[in-house]
């Protein structure tokens, strides 16, 4: 009777990557019709303090309305997708309580006027988890909750949500040329040089780094990373190498440029295709002028719907090569390729294809736009526990051996040197004049 | 062995530096630009304050008809995804 009841109960599970999905989908749901009702339902961010403007400035009663709305939709959200993991739900809830205290201060810092211009939250979250791991360490009841890939998998399927295909016709041919042509080119060129010059073993970091560099950044990492099933530390790494650059090319690119007397239109594009976060590509942009601010987040936002192309890519490619140790002369069939395959990576791609194809076209850009400004501070706050929970479930003698002797950094700057080469090569071709008309771009 | 201490000592000389540049940049608000409330924190698109007026500003309308954007786009993935399976078989 009582094995019988065990297979009941076994029966009733729910994997992470479905939980994930049904999480994400369920909450891009909500926000779509709250939107469309008129219903507030965004989670809390953070305006900007310091630099003569007073934190205390935006504390009211909306800022604790969101508060507690944010934790209670993911307490909620995220604490019943533990039950149906099979994990004990209160042991679950008192970690995660705490988790949340922690991912609360990391906004708060991470909103402060010069680590709001130059860093990224995920910053803060890997710095504070690392503190609290190294030091007073982590107690056993917050342990159920440090879950990092439960965290990041369902922040990207409701990242999915602003994934907007429909994007690629933003700069018709001239985009796809500087940032589609460009993209694989690269991450082709990291990957050899880092599996076969560098011979780094750890291929999941490689390829993580690859679409940290070429694709956008925090964003591709995060994806590619899950994607290819890399290790947390290897997030973490790539992530802060590409914070720390991106930081040098959003200020010196741009005057590089000038320097050199690109044009705006030209220059625009290659630090669109370029730069690694949208943030700094649309201020490095503006730095040069109108025309180049528009050319660059024309190009960014083509390369912004790469990420689930290229996730796809990554984790067909792990899942039929790399995990078979590539030299097996089985072919690999479709249905191994659907049981090794991570499931949510379906939920982000599908996120992406409807909000694309059937709510943009039947509810109109400003309504997505809308849910998106909805959806994104739930990513965040995904992407914040995810990153906190990198850091609390990591000591540093683990970022030492990660560092590799140094071979991932020598792999990023390599590959974004290419990178910088490549795109200005075909932002000259495309956007010269000398051989092909110049786009008309209305400012 | 010899190439694994001449990495390690490449990447010292490009990471010391490279911090202190970053450092310098943060503390004395290089790059910046007055009138954007954001900068490389704002790390995806829709982070960005009002996202939708950089995003969405319909500044170039292709002449190119999109199902011919997207089987090109198709075309050079499908491609390149064939051309990294052999590249990394050899």
């Amino acid at each position: 009777m009582s094995e019988k009841n065990e297979n009941t109960s076994k029966a009733l599970l729910i994997s992470e990557d479905a939980l994930a999905n049904i999480i994400g989908f369920v909450l891009i749901v909500i926000a779509l019709i709250t939107v469309l009702l008129g219903v507030k339902f965004g989670a809390l961010s953070f305006s900007t303090w310091g630099n003569g403007t007073s934190l205390s400035e935006q504390v009211n009663g909306e800022f604790f309305a969101k508060l507690i709305r944010t934790y209670l939709v993911l307490a909620v959200f995220f604490t019943v997708g533990a039950k149906f993991k099979g994990e004990n739900p209160v042991k679950f809830l008192g970690g995660f309580s705490v988790i949340f205290v922690l991912g609360f201060v990391v906004r708060l810092i991470s909103a402060e006027y010069t680590f709001n211009r130059y860093l990224e939250w995920a910053f803060f979250a890997l710095i504070i988890g690392l503190l609290v791991a190294n030091t007073v360490g982590v107690p056993e009841w917050l342990k159920p909750a440090v879950q990092t890939e439960y965290y990041i998998k369902t922040g990207l399927v409701i990242m999915g949500f602003s994934v907007l295909f429909s994007n690629i016709v933003n700069f018709g041919l001239y985009g796809l040329a500087i940032a589609w042509f460009v993209t694989p080119v690269v991450i082709i060129f990291m990957w050899l040089f880092g599996t076969k010059v560098l011979k780094l073993d750890n291929k999941p970091l490689v390829i993580t780094l690859a679409s940290a560099t070429s694709v956008c950044g925090t964003s591709a990492a995060i994806a590619t990373a899950a994607a290819s099933k890399a290790k947390k530390n290897d997030l973490s790494l790539a992530v802060s190498i590409s914070i720390i650059f991106t930081i040098l090319m959003m200020v010196f690119e741009p005057i590089i440029i000038k320097a050199v007397g690109l044009g705006e239109l030209m220059g625009g594009a290659l630090i669109g295709g370029t730069v690694d976060s949208t943030g700094a590509v649309t201020v490095a942009g503006t730095a040069l002028g109108e025309l180049a601010q528009t050319t660059a987040v024309l190009v960014k936002s083509i390369q912004n719907i790469l990420i689930g192309f290229i996730a796809f890519a990554v984790a067909v490619f792990f899942t039929t090569r790399v995990e078979r140790d590539g030299n097996s002369e089985n072919k690999v069939t479709a249905s191994e390729i659907w049981t090794r395959l991570p499931k949510f990576i379906l939920g982000f791609f599908a996120a992406s294809l409807i909000a694309s194809f059937i709510i943009q076209p039947a509810l109109g850009k400003d309504t997505v736009s809308a849910v998106n400004k909805v959806l994104d501070q739930y990513k965040n706050w995904a992407f914040v526990l995810a990153f906190i929970s990198i850091g609390l479930s990591t000591n540093f003698k683990e970022i030492k051996e990660q560092v590799s002797g140094g071979k991932p950094l020598i792999l990023y700057v390599a590959g974004q040197l290419f990178n910088i080469v490549l795109t200005f090569v075909v932002v000259y071709l495309v956007l010269s004049g000398r051989f092909f008309p110049l786009p008309n771009i209305a400012l | 062995m010899k190439q694994n201490k001449l990495i390690k000592i490449i990447s010292i000389i490009i990471i010391i530096p490279t911090l202190a540049v970053a450092g310098f940049i943060m503390y004395n608000h290089l790059g910046l630009v007055d009138s954007l409330d954001f900068g490389a924190g704002a790390y995806y698109y829709a982070d960005i304050p009002n996202f939708e007026k950089f995003v969405n500003s319909g500044a170039y309308t292709s002449p190119v008809p999109m199902w011919i954007i997207i089987a090109l786009f198709l075309l050079w993935g499908f491609i390149i995804y064939k051309f990294w399976v052999w590249a990394d078989r050899k």
